[in-house]
């Protein structure tokens, strides 16, 4: 009976050892085993060789490895145009995902510059639409101190610095004693504020800015002790002399910028924030506070408080924005080392001739491999490099405009959005995945190519193994379906951006300028007086060259106004409705481009003792009384839910409608009611300028002319109003821009892909072409063929890519403006569009298959 | 100064020694498992080998091809004179660290 030895144990061994080694060790198995060794011996000494020869292999092989990158690194140096097109592609690939993984981090990942930022928790105690239950501060809020460690309370103010060299208003924060020790906060020279600072009689101190020190301080060394006098915007009757007591770091960051000047809030004050005690959990400190609030007060049923997490709320709009670039980063990345395995594939195939030489000549299937990785090191390596190179660049591009982009402040600062140890280790993982894809899946077509069959050196064989043109058929798909997911994101996301910048906030924004004036309580102490202030701007800045007009409003621009309930004077309306409410001065509607679409804007006659009067947005109008004109009607506002009991409601007459305008670009609710600010005045207006010259140089015309009238009158700095607009929209072009560029890349490198395949497809048969041609096959026929094989490939990159878009779709949806990321039409007409240009690809080389001269082809042979 | 032996080179290279013409792979594997009563694998004892002949210490050279050995070759390997002379050297060392104990070892 003659037995065999283990065929599996000597597979084993055939991919385990070099060949030298597989001759001696199997023979000498083979040896024993025929004197009579059983099965199970054969397998456990078996083992036990591969794993010896493997470990002595181990310490020798990380040696020669080196030796394999040297060769690795000349092959693919010989190889020009392929070394270039490969690791410009994986480059570009690993700089974009460098780059968003940078953005990644500074918002996500390293979170707020905050120590131990994760027990920091925003308190809300806000109903939708309605100002602060009053006298919250005098609740006991110590109570709680078994849940809250810190409670971090502030008041953000412009402090108005007056005296040598200039006035200057900045940015300011009243602090309480919580919000040093919670935010953290030190410095660099002098000392941090200590309880004596925060007691009612002791005299005012401030921390100033480094900022502040340098520009306005000069950065005096002795600048400790130095005093400033300034008057406050909120506090405008305290002129306070402030002993300066220290300086913040250089690099200090707020979440707020109002950081210039910190004083302490000696008032008691609502926590905004709150630093939990470790391991109370938000929702355990929001049902404490929410029945601290309820002891005292009668709030609706449905109110509660909310306590939340700092760092998830400041990057709540930030994130989407992210996990969709960090998608379409990596889809982009994939889609590059895809299209490089296609590209290493394809040449694998035109080598297989050499790969098969090396075998016989004695090489392992394990050496081959390793010449293969090593190839594929030296590709990631190289890519890698130029990919970080290239995101250096882009970050430090990016790294001034992240705020205005991502729509939020970088924290810790523009000089936080850097490349650091963990994107360093993102784009070392990076360069890991286009290895592993660029070695792995050559790897396994040649073992399969190259084991199992012996290859007789020279062999044209019809177009690479077949597993080597699954691989390759497997990885177009997956570039069409990752560059079919990403279009379909960029025309959504274009689509979107479209639709926000057309739609028209009914402003004309080209040439109005944005400042804000604060008045002081002393000196304009009643609304008369600031009435008559603002009338005098007005009158005395009219003749100022290129000074079109002036108008004064008490809202933030393109920011939406406080929510009122309205009633019309139609008897028993069972419709309550709600209207923005807003005070503007008469020129308002001219300033702004509004027409008044039926009676007239506010005149000189809408004075204090007149009539109240009010102009109402055609959507209220309409909304209010349906069919009727609204001229002439009389409109109840009432006043906010949290207003002291017996506040009045205000009656106005309708005097005018106004085409609808909108605060935003998102804004759905056009329905507004303007009040005459000539008839309510107000201490801290905004000021529109309309301009037909240089902005700068009108501002400092409009500034002289205010000194004139008033030197305490202080004004902010200027903005364009189409600038504020612009912000808005930001996030979503942002992402727009970068998807389209995204998809552009994907499209050209899925294409490129497609293209390569088929045509090497065609190149390989040519001979095959010819013979079929020979015996009266049709070039019609020939290009069908490739023609059946392409659209294969489409088809199944599509539905891949359909499913792929799908999902990216859930990702997108919340920075759409008016499209669904899910647009069944949208996705039909993205896939066949693209499968078109697909099919385009594919038919090019196989019209040029087709096109051959059988002669020439069997000649070649 | 010649090469310093692990102790399993020490083993197989005595065992090429004692072998001298007929020390092919297998054979140095049953000699060392009779006489040094270790069962060690083929691949470990190619390894070693393999080792040995980059280190430049012993030689080897193909023998023909057997049918037991399903028609492969066997290797012979020969000791050079610099793997004669580490041995000898190793040996030396050994019994003179181990030189006057050898009373003491068998002490309880």
């Amino acid at each position: 009976m003659s037995r065999t030895p283990p065929r599996a144990a000597n597979r084993l061994l055939r991919s385990w050892l070099t060949d030298e080694a597989f001759e001696i060790v199997v023979g000498d198995l083979d040896e024993e085993f025929a004197r009579g060794r059983s099965v199970a011996w054969y397998w456990r000494q078996a083992l036990k060789s591969a794993a010896a020869h493997g470990a002595g292999r181990l310490v020798s092989g990380t040696l020669t490895f080196t030796g394999d990158l040297r060769i690795a690194a000349r092959t693919i140096a010989r190889q020009r145009r392929l070394a270039l097109v490969a690791t410009l592609t994986l480059g570009l690939g690993v700089a974009l995902a460098a780059t968003v993984l940078t953005a990644v981090n500074a918002y996500l990942i390293r979170g707020l510059p905050y120590p131990e930022a994760h027990r920091l928790h925003n308190v809300g105690l806000f109903r939708p639409g309605m100002d602060l239950p009053p006298k919250l501060e005098t609740l006991d809020w110590h109570t709680l101190d078994d849940l809250i460690d810190v409670a971090i309370s502030w008041d953000l103010d412009l402090f108005n610095l007056r005296g040598a060299p200039y006035a200057e208003a900045v940015q300011s924060t009243w602090v309480t004693p919580g919000y040093m020790e919670g935010f953290g906060v030190g410095t660099a020279m002098g000392r941090p504020f200590g309880p004596q600072d925060f007691a009612a009689a002791s005299p005012p101190v401030a921390i100033i800015s480094h900022r502040l020190w340098q520009t306005r301080f000069n950065g005096d060394p002795n600048i400790i002790g130095r005093h400033f006098e300034s008057f406050a915007i909120d506090r405008p009757d305290e002129i306070g002399v402030f002993t300066i007591v220290g300086v913040l770091p250089e690099r200090h960051w707020h979440l707020q910028a109002y950081t210039d000047i910190l004083a302490p809030l000696k008032t008691p004050n609502v926590p905004y924030v709150v630093r939990l005690r470790d391991g109370v959990s938000a929702q355990a400190a929001a049902d404490r506070v929410t029945a601290l609030v309820r002891a005292r007060h009668e709030m609706p049923a449905a109110w509660s408080a909310s306590v939340e997490s700092m760092e998830a709320a400041y990057v709540l709009t930030v994130r989407p924005l992210l996990l969709t670039l960090s998608a379409a980063a990596g889809l982009v990345l994939l889609i590059a080392s895809a299209n490089v395995a296609v590209l290493l594939l394809i040449r694998a195939a035109g080598r297989r001739p050499e790969l098969a030489m090396r075998r016989a000549l004695g090489a392992s299937a394990l050496r081959v491999a390793r010449m293969l990785i090593a190839e594929a090191v030296v590709l990631g390596a190289a890519a890698s490099l130029l990919g970080v190179i290239l995101a250096e660049v882009l970050v430090q591009t990016l790294a001034p405009l992240a705020d205005r982009q991502f729509g939020r402040a970088v924290p810790g600062g523009p000089a936080a959005f850097q490349m650091d140890g963990f994107v360093l280790l993102g784009v070392a993982a990076a360069g890991l995945l286009i290895v592993i894809v660029c070695s792995i899946v050559p790897i396994w077509a040649s073992m399969r190519s190259t084991s199992s069959a012996p290859v007789s050196v020279g062999q044209k064989s019809a177009t690479g193994s077949r597993a080597q043109q699954r691989a390759r058929t497997l990885l177009v798909v997956t570039e069409i379906g990752a560059c079919l997911a990403l279009l379909v994101s960029a025309v959504v996301m274009v689509q979107s951006g479209l639709r926000i910048l057309n739609t028209d906030v009914g402003v004309r924004t080209d040439g109005v300028q944005v400042t804000s004036m604060s008045l002081r309580q002393a000196s304009y102490p009643t609304p008369a007086s600031r009435i008559a202030l603002l009338d005098r701007v007005a009158a005395e800045t009219a003749g100022i060259a290129g000074l079109h007009g002036v108008a004064f409003t008490n809202s933030w621009p393109l920011q939406a106004p406080p929510q009122r309930e309205v009633r019309g004077d139609i008897a028993d309306d069972p419709r309550p409705s709600r209207a923005g409410l807003q005070a503007v001065s008469a020129r308002y509607f001219d300033v702004l481009g509004v027409p008044i679409v039926d009676g007239r804007a506010f005149g000189p006659a809408d004075v204090i003792s007149a009539t109240r009067v009010a102009v109402v947005s055609a959507t209220l109008a309409g909304r209010t009384w349906p069919g009727q004109r609204a001229i002439g009607r009389r409109l109840r506002v009432l006043p906010p839910a949290t207003a002291p009991p017996g506040t009045m409601p205000g009656d106005f007459e309708v005097i005018g409608v106004a085409a609808d305008t909108r605060h935003s670009h998102t804004d759905t609710d056009t329905a507004d009611v303007f009040v005459a600010l000539s008839q309510f005045g107000t201490g801290a207006p905004f000021v529109y300028l309309r301009t037909g010259g240089d902005p700068p140089v009108i501002f400092t015309g409009f500034r002289s002319a205010l000194a004139r009238i008033d030197e305490g009158v202080v004004t902010g700095s200027l903005r364009p109003l189409g600038d504020i607009l612009d912000r808005q929209r930001a996030g979503p072009r942002f992402l727009a821009q970068l998807l389209v560029v995204f998809a552009a890349m994907s499209t050209l490198l899925a294409l490129i892909g497609l293209h390569g395949v088929i045509a090497y497809a065609a190149g390989q048969r040519r001979r095959e072409i010819a013979i079929r041609m020979a015996v009266g096959a049709s070039r019609g026929s020939i290009a069908a063929m490739f023609l059946r094989q392409g659209a294969v490939i489409v088809l199944a990159g599509l539905v891949a890519g359909i499913a792929g878009a799908l999902a990216l779709g859930g990702l997108l949806q919340s920075q759409l403006f008016g499209v669904s990321a899910n647009d069944p039409v949208v996705i039909g007409l993205t896939a066949s569009a693209f499968g078109l240009c697909a099919f385009a690809a594919s038919f090019i080389p196989a019209r040029r298959a087709a096109a051959a001269d059988p002669a020439e082809a069997l000649k070649g042979e | 100064m010649p090469e310093i032996l692990g102790e399993f080179e020490q083993l197989v290279m005595l065992t090429v020694l004692r072998l001298d013409d007929g020390a092919y792979t297998a054979a140095v594997r049953q000699e060392l498992q009779e006489r040094a009563g270790r069962d060690v694998s083929p691949g470990a004892i190619f390894t070693t080998l393999e080792r040995l002949e980059d280190r430049g210490l012993v030689t080897s050279r193909y023998g023909d091809p057997t049918p037991e050995r399903g028609g492969r070759r066997k290797r012979y390997y020969r000791l050079r004179p610099e793997g004669r002379r580490a041995l000898a050297s190793s040996l030396e060392t050994l019994r003179r660290v181990a030189a006057g104990l050898d009373a003491r070892l068998v002490r309880p």
